[in-house]
């Protein structure tokens, strides 16, 4: 029999080595903690991963009195909590992976948005862009201001374009688009670049000829979907009250023509959604989809004129999202596959060694960096909620104009440098030290548009409030619901 | 008016519910406002700083010194806040200054650690000179 215990020369060092090291105790590495409740502490770190441990717990492992080898012991180990002289390796592969997590900044500008036209067909009251109904000289993008917004697009360093075509409704100017498309086509046979491009459509005017070349093109088109007839009718009217048959029919054709992966749909949240979660779900699936992002209303446009916005607040939000929620999780335990697309994307950020490329929930934002908007008439924006801030007569993430102002004089714009300096969370107050931070963002366009700063008081942020309470139940539902956690890991895309 | 101070009155049943888990003087005026006295030997003025600043949707505070190493917060609550909600929101508030002291000593132990890891991460990417 072989003594494994006698210290030979050879590849493996002894047991009595392994033990050596453990005795002379561990390092604390960088992290952070948030309470998740009474009992329990949630550990984070840079590099996105989490550790939940009793409340008993942290001031012995920050006082070094852990048990080497205990179960919490190897768990604050092995997710990069502590260093031992057995770990030598550790800090080169947390640099690693945090290089990974932040490879996203490097790949810079990637959605490319052309608002095509303001003009709609709708009369949505929670509009958020403040569409226009006449006036197409006014409200159109024109070919002369698409060509320089294309010059802009491929000067971005990003191997991977994507261009999303905005209104208004963009069926209502469906010839620029055309042009567009197969302009975009042509220059990028010098650029290489892989590009793709989407159409954001309530479906209404939707013809034969836009779904040939959509075909032809390999266009995607996502919709607005808020719910049963009665909920979409009430919310997206328009006349002849159809809008619900409209989009109905349009995504059957839709997928009938371009495939069933070809269209998605968005809702919003009304004040006549909430106690509907159910029934906005049941929709969906109803409907084929196997997804859905549950979304709270925005701070712009018609929405506040209308005072839609302000009909229900961030926990009146919150109770809708949970019993969404938790509805979702129940029909997957049923055995119908579904997702809920944002708590998908907080996964994502918990458990991909990947950032999401989300805008608002990166640290700095991705405004300007991550996405950036041409608007109809030449203005460029920061993003799509900074041109409906600016449709409310605040242009204060104008980024410049396509015609009088170069590439580095609107990248490097104090309008665009301010806000995303302003939105790193890793210094901004109330977000320095927050637990959940790793998978968190400071939207600057929000919180200008609520407090009227950038960085905003998180104290009293309806962003703070919605993105901890959503990351709390995330995490207490993978810590106390076995079945709800391996459904939550199957819609992180690694 | 004159302003008084007298030791709540709800103990023992509800003073669970109240005292926090350090060794803080909780005080709850005639005026409706509570004043919480720390030692700052034990925590730290930044400590309670980041508290009050997290709880600013909750009450408002004043900061004041009452001798050498002693911090009065007194915390006043919007006309809306009952009883119940008022001894969470100061349970709360003193944890919250243990919490944010126990940050404190992890970010100075860790300093150096995270400045090495973010130096490796970006050490073969432009962002560092290159003398």
């Amino acid at each position: 029999m072989i003594d494994l215990a006698v210290d030979k020369p050879g590849k493996f060092k002894t047991l009595e080595n392994y033990n050596q090291s453990l005795k002379e105790g561990y390092k604390l590495l960088p992290f952070r903690f948030i309470r998740l409740d009474e009992e329990r502490y949630v550990l984070t770190n840079d590099v996105g991963e989490y550790l939940v441990i009793s409340q008993g717990s942290l001031p012995a492992f920050v006082n070094k009195t852990i048990e080497p080898g205990s179960g919490l012991y190897n768990d604050l180990k092995s997710k990069h909590f502590l260093l031992d002289d057995d770990s030598s390796i550790a800090l080169e592969l947390v640099a690693m992976k945090y290089r990974t997590k932040m490879q996203q900044v490097s790949s810079f500008t990637g959605l490319h948005m052309f608002v095509v036209t303001l003009r709609c067909d709708h009369s949505c009251p929670y509009c958020q862009v403040s569409r226009q109904s006449e006036d197409r000289a006014t409200f159109d993008m024109t070919i002369e201001t698409a060509a320089k917004c294309l010059d802009f697009t491929f000067r971005s360093p990003s191997p991977s374009i994507k261009i999303e075509f905005q209104g208004g409704e963009p069926f209502l100017n469906f010839d620029l688009i055309k042009w567009i498309v197969l302009e975009a086509k042509r220059r990028n046979e010098q650029h290489q670049k892989d590009v793709e491009f989407v159409i954001a459509t309530n479906l209404a005017l939707l013809t034969d000829d836009i779904l040939s070349f959509c075909l032809e093109q390999d266009v995607h088109l996502s919709t607005s979907l808020d719910g049963p007839q009665d909920l979409h009718l009430a919310n997206r009217p328009r006349p002849g009250s159809d809008s619900y048959q409209k989009v109905i029919s349009g995504i059957n054709r839709v997928r009938a023509v371009l495939g069933p992966d070809k269209i998605s749909a968005l809702m919003t949240t009304t004040k006549a959604s909430l106690g509907r979660s159910k029934e906005i779900i049941d929709e969906y699936m109803r409907q084929g989809f196997n997804a859905i992002f549950l979304r709270p209303l925005s701070p712009y446009g018609f929405a506040i004129k209308t005072k839609w916005y302000q009909s229900y607040d961030v926990q009146d939000w919150l109770t809708f999202y949970f019993e969404g929620l938790d509805y979702i999780i129940e029909l997957n335990k049923r055995g119908y596959p579904f997702v809920e697309l944002y708590a998908g994307i907080i996964l994502n950020k918990m458990f991909s060694p990947w950032g999401t490329g989300y805008v608002d929930l990166q640290s700095p934002a991705g405004l300007g960096i991550s996405a950036i908007l041409f608007n109809y008439n030449a203005e460029v924006y920061a993003s799509d909620e900074s041109r409906m801030l600016a449709e409310m007569g605040d242009k204060q993430f104008c980024l410049g104009n396509i015609h009088e102002n170069s590439y580095e004089e609107i990248m490097l714009s104090e309008a665009l440098l301010n806000p995303i300096e302003q939105s790193i969370v890793e210094s901004v107050p109330g977000c320095q030290d927050c637990g959940f931070q790793p998978y968190c963002g400071s939207d600057p366009v929000y919180h200008y548009a609520t407090q009227k700063d950038s960085v905003g008081h998180k104290a009293l942020s309806g962003f703070c409030k919605k993105n901890m309470a959503i990351m709390r139940r995330l995490i207490s539902l993978m810590e106390d619901d076995a079945e709800a956690k391996k459904i939550l890991l199957s819609w992180v895309k690694v | 008016m004159r302003h008084m101070h007298h030791t709540l009155r709800i103990l023992p049943a509800t003073i669970k519910n109240m005292q926090p888990d350090n060794d803080a003087s909780v005080t709850e005026a005639v005026d409706g406002s509570v004043s919480v006295v720390f030692d700052l030997q034990i925590n730290s003025l930044t400590a309670v700083k980041k508290a009050v600043y997290k709880f600013a949707a909750d009450c408002a505070a004043v900061l004041s010194t009452k001798e050498p190493n002693q911090l009065e917060v007194k915390l006043s609550f919007p006309d809306t806040t009952d009883l119940v909600d008022k001894r969470a929101v100061v349970r709360a508030f003193c944890n919250e200054v243990i919490d944010q002291d126990l940050r404190e000593q992890i970010a100075c132990e860790t300093e150096a650690t995270r400045n090495l890891i973010l130096a490796q991460a970006f050490s073969k990417t432009s962002l560092l000179q290159q003398d």
